[in-house]
């Protein structure tokens, strides 16, 4: 062959070779859209925990804004800075991400712009409405009483508002709204000056209600709607980014490859040409120089054997990467001089020139090959080994190509790291959680082995959170990592799902083993102790199991079999574990979380909720009927009644419990003052969310009054856990209506920790000795002891004692023995309708 | 079982203590708290405060020469000027009583007008404004760099020459360290309960029941939301705010027709030393303040005894900086 036409194509290949060298110099890309990556993954994140704490405002009765507006600065800065940095990195492929993220701009300025009007009209509302019944007493003292037409439009008014407010509802406002124009338009006849600047001045407090209240409404559905607008375009940005950097990644891979068997083929090309022409020295002197320099500044180690596989050539990162200097190794064979394991079996590969020679065609290695070198320092490569002819296509020898993987593995493990685990705990992610659980259960359904998921929700986390604040809630999240990794097994496969939530997946576990896991877990917890501040404070964990068999459905299934019972552990009381049946009543009864809310919500716009009392007798002396407590239950679309603890739950889990409360009230109150006054007392369970909360106060006093009753008759049942939690506003409550003649009950008494305290601060005037004693006392001496000494106690504090779940004689003869004042249960009266 | 009666056991001997466990008591606190205690420190750079804090004091920044952040600003007592409004370099009162630098660092919202989110854009504002600070940046620069202590002092934390972000870096740093921990509320709501009084302790009651809480609020209570001045009728019209004659409020800087009369929720940290009061400085007395914010923003006429109430519980809201309170002479 010519040697011109050889000395062009190589000249050629050795050009592409150097424009691919240069694309893959240009890589150094990478780290700065890994940054943009990262950086826009944290704005979604934000903007997350911005639409969180928002929505965190608006259910709290008190509250504050600085969680709302740190985590808007947040956001706001997170933007710039990501926008300034791709702006200052921009290459033509990222320029079109720059201008979408830059083109949220005005986006994110409107929702944070929504975001403070809400606040301002929530704040106004909020003093509003807290002062109306005030105004509204004001006003009706300094209206004669000849005025009764306006007395009557104004507590109608009064009601309405407060109504409204409650409601959240924009067709309730126009409608007050209508009410209040009519009303002031009609004042132009009052003649007494006075009374009529009382009521200007009571309309235009109705007023600022209303209006505002609306604006926050407004403003907050359309922060909303923003927030998921902004939601969607970010995610968009974020996967085609990844997307985008994805594809470059591998395009970059193949041109190394490419690379690499241009430079090979010009090398190959260059030393036929050196070894053909010996005639044409000079130039033959020429074409090795330049090809030792080529195979000098190459990345990749280059090795040529002569036919036997016996070392003729090593280039320099060869010489470095085996360890063999080029004066050593020529002419030994080259199984000794380039010795390769299996990664993972550490077995000895077959000599890939051996393997050339014999099969006469190119050799590619796994990429899991490992080169021991002289010095026994071991290094992952990727090699190739390619024949050499001569002019007759005879074979004259192999060249083999490899190069030094480890870094490059490094960066690949490093990004699968990144896209697969959760930054703050060092676990693995929701995603990549969910891809294992999948892959368990395509093995479950080939091999036919069990394996168990555990959905862990820590209780008591947010409490960190809202008092030493996220910092703390932090730490707490890494060391109950800590702890859970300590107890989980090799083989298993621990996860954060976001938030306070962790997925636990048990490899081939059977569930009563994944059991006594969870229990090992909520043990450990509880022994945990967190100190911030000189504060100390504990976290417990509820935990769901579902089991993943060959019969699992989907992944959606089994997601959600675990996560209703961990909503059935919460349920039952938090800190357990509970395992997903499918024919389990707890989880049946929760089987959707929605449809239960839409049922409630139903039952109390088309007032499906019953009424039950229970008598409650007087046993110190004769037995005879002191009081009732008023009990809730609801009817099903069969016409069937449900019991409270299977929707009460569902209610509490989505705020819901201050309606029913106040259903609850308005309707008792309503058929109370239907009846005579008998003397007897009617006493109403009150929930833990409505004594968050002053309105449920003034409710309460407003619908005495409405309904003309005697607030003596009237009597609140209050768990102390409920108290625990809201302990301000609960004293609050107490004293205000315990002032005005109302009684006060204390619910479940003596599974609380602090009871006794309570009582001393607390005007309450009764107690009611938790069921589970009661039901036990007559086997249990331990029971029947801690009746007795919460008896004696409650009678040297001059409180009453009630007892429930009286469900025998002897139980009640018990009672009598002891001194108990009241009783009610099965055995002495069954609740029956209240009407 | 036996950790039942280990349970009655302990409240039977909390019982005879005669009182809530303490630290129940000072959890239930903070957990139902809208107002959270000032933190007792910052992680702060200690060079940039030292820098910062020279540059504050240092009247050579400005203009002419003549006027200091702390000009305005004054730290031994209670961070602002004591003035009805504040005085331009020519010496004529300006539009807005001057806010206190004190906890500026923990409002997300800086002046009267909420212009900014950041401290950084708020110190350049106030030190280029042509009638007070006035400064020159390329002047000021240099006048920096030729100085060897400031230069020195440049170089050894920035590591460059001396650049505009570092200047207003340093002094922002410095106002993040003006925070003052440790106000009588505050050792109460920690847990001390012989901190304020029962006076202070009713002020607060009402301050939470009458609603003043839905606005001051937060660990800066306030300095977080806007909100108009005036929802029940509009004070400009019924008192001699002097503001009646131009436009103060935000929609002076955004235009838009709902930010009329809408000012930023000021912070009421150590509010008991910074009078006079409001953005026009037109509150002379705090009590006259207290009174005129139920009537205008809660539609509530306040007995005298409840305004005393209420101002007793914002004495108790003055915190401690370097050692002694704010706004004592000493």
């Amino acid at each position: 062959m010519n040697r011109r036409l050889f000395t062009i194509i190589s000249g050629i290949l050795l050009l592409f070779s150097g424009l691919l060298l240069f694309l893959v110099e240009s890589d150094d890309f990478s780290q700065v859209r890994h940054r943009h990556i990262t950086g826009l993954s944290q704005m979604v994140i934000i903007h997350e925990s911005l639409a969180e704490s928002v929505l965190q405002v608006n259910n709290r009765a008190y509250t504050h804004y600085d969680k709302v507006s740190e985590t808007s600065r947040q956001l706001r800065e997170k933007h710039a800075q990501l926008l300034a940095d791709m702006k200052s990195n921009a290459t033509s492929n990222t320029e079109p991400f720059y201008q979408r993220l830059s083109s949220l701009t005005s986006l994110l300025e409107k929702e944070l712009e929504l975001i403070e009007d809400f606040k301002t009209h929530n704040a106004i509302a909020h003093n509003a409405i807290i002062y109306l019944p005030r105004i509204t007493e004001i006003s009706l003292a300094s209206i004669p009483a000849s005025m009764g037409y306006e007395r009557q439009v104004l507590n109608k008014l009064n009601a309405q508002t407060i109504h409204a407010h409650l409601l959240k509802a924009n067709d309730q406002y126009a409608h007050v709204n209508i009410l209040l124009t009519d009303f002031e338009n009609s004042l132009e006849s009052i003649n007494d000056e006075a009374a009529k600047e009382q009521i200007i001045k009571f309309c235009a407090h109705n007023r600022v209600v209303l209006e505002s209240s609306r604006l926050a409404l407004s403003a907050l559905t359309s922060y909303e709607r923003i927030e998921d607008e902004i939601d969607d375009i970010l995610e968009e940005i974020l996967s085609d980014y990844s997307n985008y950097n994805q594809g470059t990644h591998e395009t970059l891979e193949s041109y190394k490859n490419v690379l690499a068997w241009f430079t090979i083929l010009a090398m190959v090309i260059i030393i036929l040409v050196l070894y053909r022409n010996t005639k044409a020295h000079e130039t033959l002197e020429k074409e090795k120089e330049r090809a030792q320099v080529t195979l000098q500044s190459i990345g990749d180690g280059v090795i040529t054997t002569d036919n036997n596989g016996d070392i003729t050539y090593l280039n320099p990162v060869a010489e470095r990467l085996t360890g063999w200097t080029i004066a050593d190794a020529i002419n030994r064979p080259l199984s000794e001089i380039f010795r390769i394991v299996h990664e993972v079996s550490r077995k000895t590969i077959a000599n890939p020139v051996e393997r050339c020679l014999e099969n006469d065609t190119v050799i590619h290695l796994s990429s899991h090959s490992i080169l021991i070198s002289r010095d026994e320092k071991e290094v992952a490569i990727e090699d190739s080994a390619a024949p050499i002819r001569d002019n007759e296509g005879k074979i004259i020898g192999v060249v083999l190509v490899f190069h030094d993987i480890s870094e490059q593995n490094i960066l690949k493990q490093e990004l699968s790291w990144q896209a697969t685990h959760d930054a703050l705990t060092g676990l693995i992610n929701r995603f990549e959680f969910e891809r294992r659980v999948e892959h368990a259960m395509t093995t479950s359904r080939t091999d036919g082995r069990n394996h168990g998921l555990l959905y862990i929700d820590l209780d008591q986390f947010k409490v960190v959170n809202d008092t030493a604040g996220h910092i703390a809630g932090d730490k707490v999240l890494r060391q109950v990592a800590g702890i859970f990794n300590n107890i989980v097994r090799d083989t298993d496969t621990l996860a954060r799902m976001g938030g306070d939530e962790f997925g636990l997946l048990l490899q081939d576990c059977p569930a009563e083993k994944a059991l006594e896991i969870a229990n090992q877990i909520i043990s450990a917890l509880s022994d945990y102790r967190f100190w911030w501040e000189d504060r100390e404070y504990t976290v417990g964990a509820s935990i769901g199991l579902a089991t993943i068999d060959h019969s699992s459905e989907s992944l959606q299934q089994v997601f959600s079999a675990a996560d209703l019972a961990c909503y059935a552990a919460k349920d039952a009381g938090r800190n357990r574990a509970h395992q997903y049946h499918d024919r389990d009543e707890h989880t049946i009864s929760h089987r959707s979380k929605m449809e239960q809310v839409s049922v409630i919500r139903n039952a109390l716009t088309n007032n499906l909720f019953v009424l039950f009392a229970q008598p409650v007798f007087a046993i110190t002396g004769e037995q005879v009927t002191a009081g009732y407590e008023i009990l809730i239950r609801m009817r099903d679309h069969d016409g069937n009644m449900v019991l409270p603890h299977q929707f009460l739950p569902a209610a509490e889990h989505f705020d819901m419990m201050g309606e029913i409360d106040r259903w609850v009230v308005d309707n008792t109150f309503k058929t109370l003052r239907e009846k005579a006054s008998t003397g007897v007392h009617y006493f109403i369970n009150l929930s833990g969310q409505s004594l968050g909360n002053n309105e449920l106060l003034h409710y309460i006093k407003q619908k005495l009054l409405e309904y003309q009753l005697d607030p003596g008759e009237i009597g609140f049942e209050i768990t102390e856990t409920a108290i625990v939690s809201n302990y301000m506003n609960a004293q609050r409550m107490i004293e205000e209506l315990a002032k005005i003649g109302c009684h006060f009950a204390l619910d479940d008494f003596g599974t609380g920790l602090s009871s006794y305290a309570y009582l001393r601060h607390l005007r309450v005037d009764h107690l009611k000795i938790d069921g589970s004693f009661v039901r036990e006392m007559t086997k249990d001496p331990v029971s029947n002891a801690i009746v007795r000494s919460i008896c004696e106690l409650a009678k040297s504090l001059e409180i009453k004692t009630i007892t429930e779940m009286v469900e025998d004689r002897e139980t009640l003869q018990a009672l009598k023995a002891i001194g108990v004042d009241y009783a009610q249960g099965h055995y002495l009266a069954k609740p029956s309708e209240f009407t | 079982m036996v950790s039942l009666l280990r349970n009655l056991a302990l409240t039977l001997a909390t019982l005879l203590a005669g009182h809530l466990p303490a630290a129940a008591d000072q959890q239930l606190k903070l957990q139902d708290s809208p107002i959270l205690p000032v933190p007792e420190r910052l992680q702060l750079d200690d060079r940039k405060v030292d820098l910062g804090e020279k540059l504050f004091h240092e009247p050579r920044l400005s203009g002419y020469g003549t006027m200091a952040c702390s000009s305005c600003h004054f730290i031994n007592r209670s961070g602002d000027d004591e003035r009805t409004t504040s005085i331009t370099n020519t010496g004529e009162p300006d539009a807005f009583n001057t806010p206190t630098v004190f906890n500026v660092g923990l409002s997300h919202h800086m002046s009267w007008q909420g212009k900014f989110t950041r401290l950084e854009p708020q110190i350049e504002s106030a030190l280029t404004n042509p009638k007070h600070m006035a400064a020159d940046w390329e002047k000021l620069l240099a006048f920096l760099q030729n100085e060897p202590e400031y230069s020195r002092q440049f170089a050894k934390i920035y590591q460059t020459s001396i650049k505009r972000e570092n200047v207003l870096d340093s002094i922002a740093e410095y106002e993040r360290s003006l925070i003052t921990p440790n106000a009588p509320f505050d050792r109460w709501l920690k847990g001390d309960n012989s901190a304020i009084d029962q006076q202070a302790k009713e002020g607060y009651l009402l301050f939470r029941e009458i609603g003043c809480i839905a606005c001051h609020q937060g660990v800066n209570v306030g300095g977080n939301l806007f909100a108009p001045h005036g929802v029940f009728g509009d004070p400009h019209e019924e008192h001699h705010h002097q503001s009646s004659k131009e436009d103060l409020s935000r929609y002076s800087i955004t235009g838009r027709e709902k930010d009329k009369r809408v000012f930023r929720v000021p912070s009421l940290r150590n509010v008991a030393e910074t009078g006079p009061w409001f953005h026009d400085g037109s509150a002379e007395q705090l009590s006259d303040a207290v009174f005129e914010m139920a009537q205008h923003q809660l539609g509530i006429k306040l007995p005298d005894d409840d305004v005393a109430k209420i101002t007793r519980f914002l004495e108790s809201l003055t915190g401690i900086y370097r050692g002694k309170p704010v706004g004592d002479p000493k």
